[in-house]
């Protein structure tokens, strides 16, 4: 193999003379991950911090105010900021995020068994108040700590009915609201925090340590398209008109659902760009389904589930799908030689 | 991925380097020190078996054409055989000190490999699971040692889709665990599952000499969908499975058990979340040196989950992203772990976090099974 190259090297070189330039010199991963580091992953984490505090500190005032009914507008508002915040990073599952199960803590969807509503219930069930306790709620259960049991609380019906109307459920309800808000403003402050005073300098100074985050990026972004795919849309999609489920749409409650996906895709359009330093040439394909499938997320009905189960709408999703898909394809082909790194293959090939 | 492309002998020693790197340049390794062998992706995109110490360095690394899947040592020799991944046409014999290739053996006619063989206890004789092509069936091939791997034979393995297979202790004719996958595939449509919903996975124990099949367990309705993948068995002659999913994505069911000694099968329960992380897959499970602790990995959760086995008390679990091999580790309580994209670590059971092994094996995308030999 390597005498073969030999020979040939001349020979394609006096045949490349008269052509186009060679190709870029390729790029380093380990620069590639500090580069992302640096300009997206580490503000992207600032800004859920910054939004997740807002939200923690919205959730105390609306608890702590006179009169028996909870002020939703505050808590729906710093919803959706968190939440926006929350979306653009999600695709990360590498870094701190990963450690002492934190992914799992700020979201934990999809929903296997109700987890999320039996979750709450318990804690609506509690006899004592000491588990709501900052120092105490992580010892609850994960499904009830993070941004898919805050949006059931906030916006599924009942719940959200009982805040308003400040009867008997109310206080307690708020004082919910307000462990579960707090528990993300304390996981994403510990993020944003470990990723400026260890990650970013680990990043500098271990070059090995950088190498392997490329890698891990790059996984992360290709199962995060796929998890696009295969649940936020196809969940609801199901295998069948007949199978379509819109109640399995990811925040169908808030209204959400198109909009996660849209962000998800802009989070990880950044990244992208990031890694490849701005030059597009590096993953064209990859770039434009991209931007095309965020357009088409961009558009896409709010309430996603619902439209996935509605024969007249069913096909704007489908096309979704199909983009988000393409997406995926491009990025696997291009983003591992874009960048120098082979992506780990246990969780994406199988057995 | 794999079509149905036979693979000849010329291009598969034309696929196959001497071995790669001066790793035997370090000298073999420490007397009674744990080695452990895999396969891997380097990052030059080559696929290659690699065996390594338990203190992460690197004893030989010898290239194979496609990716290798698992392994099988020689009891009282020096073969080890590499499987091919699943649908495989090829098992290599290689020299577990030298790493050399000292044979390469083709799937017959009609039949393809899934990845995984188990030598008898006087290593004389290997047997493999693999597809009865044109019926489905799952078969073990029956091959000779001393005759150079010869296929002697083929007997049933009481399902379809075997995969993991191991040998039960104990003295008299052979016993074998086999965990039959219950997945139907065809070569020429590669992994697809052709029997989604309607899996027939089957726990059965074999006795080779006859052919005879002994026991099969199933695992209920309820859990028809749910894939008996892999096995570790323990001195006491219990047999752990791991197993994946096959169904509705948002079901959460047991995914580890085992069947002891005297036949009967239960099933680990771990808390919601923790089970919830796991994905709905294992990707492989294996004993500590004692046999007292149980560790089932899951590459999609990225995480490695542990159980007390006598009591089937779950331990706990530990993150690493893309983890699936897992091996005993040097002394009680302890695993090798490796992954797809975070190295290779000890595991410490119940408390302690993972040790990294360095910079060695950290470059190499580790596939789905470490083996202690």
């Amino acid at each position: 193999m390597r005498l073969f190259a030999a020979l040939a090297a001349p020979l394609l070189a006096a045949g490349l003379a008269a052509a186009a330039p060679l190709a870029a010199q390729p790029l380093d991963p380990r620069a590639a991950a500090l580069r992302a580091g640096e300009t997206v992953l580490a503000p992207a984490y600032d800004a859920l911090a910054e939004a997740t505090a807002a939200q923690a500190s919205a959730w105390e005032a609306a608890c702590a105010a006179q009169g028996p009914s909870v002020d939703r507008a505050p808590l729906d508002a710093a919803f959706h900021e968190a939440a926006d915040a929350y979306a653009r990073i999600e695709p990360v599952r590498t870094g701190p995020v990963a450690e002492d199960f934190r992914f799992e803590r700020l979201a934990f969807w999809p929903e296997r068994r109700n987890a999320s509503g039996r979750a709450l219930a318990q804690l609506e069930a509690l006899d004592d108040e000491a588990l709501l306790a900052p120092e105490r709620f992580g010892e609850t259960s994960v499904a009830g700590q993070g941004f898919t049991a805050l949006e059931r609380l906030l916006f599924d019906a009942d719940t959200r009915a009982a805040l308003a109307e400040g009867g008997e459920r109310a206080p307690r309800l708020c004082r919910i609201g307000e462990a579960i808000a707090g528990a993300l403003a304390t996981t994403a402050g510990e993020i944003a925090r470990a990723w400026r005073d260890e990650t970013l300098p680990a990043l500098a100074s271990d070059a090995g340590e950088a190498q392997r985050a490329a890698a891990r990026l790059a996984t992360d972004m290709l199962s995060g398209l796929e998890a696009i795919e295969t649940l936020k849309l196809g969940l609801p999609i199901g295998a069948d008109l007949a199978d379509a489920r819109a109640t399995r749409a990811e925040m169908w409650r808030s209204g959400r659902s198109a909009r996660q996906i849209a962000l998800n895709l802009e989070g990880t359009e950044a990244l992208v760009r990031a890694l490849v330093d701005g030059d597009e040439t590096r993953a064209p394909d990859t770039l434009r389904a991209l931007a095309q499938a965020e357009r088409l997320a961009r558009s896409a009905p709010a309430d996603l589930g619902e439209a996935a189960a509605d024969p007249a709408r069913r096909g704007r999703v489908l096309l979704l799908a199909a983009a988000v898909a393409s997406a995926r394809s491009n990025a696997a082909t291009e983003l591992p030689p874009a960048l120098d790194v082979v992506t780990g293959f246990n969780a994406l090939d199988g057995d | 991925m794999a079509t149905d492309r036979a693979i000849d002998r010329r291009s598969f020693v034309a696929g196959l380097g001497a071995a790669l790197g001066s790793a035997l340049a370090g000298g073999p390794a420490r007397a009674g020190a744990p080695v452990y062998v895999a396969c891997a992706q380097g990052p030059d995109g080559m696929q290659r078996v690699c065996a390594f110490t338990g203190e992460g360095r690197l004893l030989f690394e010898t290239a194979l054409p496609e990716r290798g899947h698992d392994v099988a040592a020689q009891p009282g020799g020096r073969d080890l055989v590499v499987f091919a991944r699943r649908p495989g046409g090829w098992m290599a014999i290689v020299d577990r000190d030298t790493g050399a290739v000292t044979k390469v053996v083709l799937a017959a006619q009609g039949r393809h490999y899934y990845g995984h063989g188990a030598f008898s206890a006087d290593g004389r004789l290997l047997w493999a699971t693999e597809n009865q092509v044109e019926t489905g069936a799952g078969v073990l091939g029956v091959y000779d040692v001393a005759a150079g791997y010869a296929r002697i034979g083929e007997i049933s393995t009481g399902g379809i889709g075997p995969h993991d297979l191991a040998l039960l202790p104990g003295d008299g004719a052979a016993r074998l665990v086999v965990a039959n996958g219950g997945i139907r595939t065809h070569p020429r449509t590669g992994r697809e599952i052709l029997n989604a919903g309607s899996l027939a996975p089957r726990l059965a124990v074999l006795r080779p000499e006859d052919g005879t099949v002994e026991e099969v367990h199933d695992l209920g309705s309820d859990l028809a969908d749910l894939s008996i993948r892999h096995l570790a068995v323990a001195p006491d002659g219990e047999s752990v499975f791991g197993c994946q999913f096959a169904g509705d994505p948002l079901a959460v069911v047991p995914l580890v058990g085992a069947r002891d000694a005297s036949g009967r099968v239960r099933l680990f329960e771990m808390p919601e979340d923790d089970l919830i992380s796991m994905d709905n897959y294992v990707g492989s499970v294996a004993l500590d040196p004692s046999g007292a602790i149980v560790c089932a990995t899951s590459p999609r959760g990225s995480v490695a989950a542990f159980f007390e086995r006598a009591t089937g008390r779950y331990l706990g679990r530990r993150r690493m992203s893309d983890v699936c091999g897992a091996a005993p580790g040097a002394v009680a309580g302890t695993f090798l772990v490796t992954s797809g994209n975070d190295g290779v670590a000890i595991a410490r059971v119940p408390d302690g976090d993972l040790a990294d092994l360095g910079a060695a094996l950290a470059s190499a995308v580790w596939d789905n099974h470490a083996l202690r030999i």
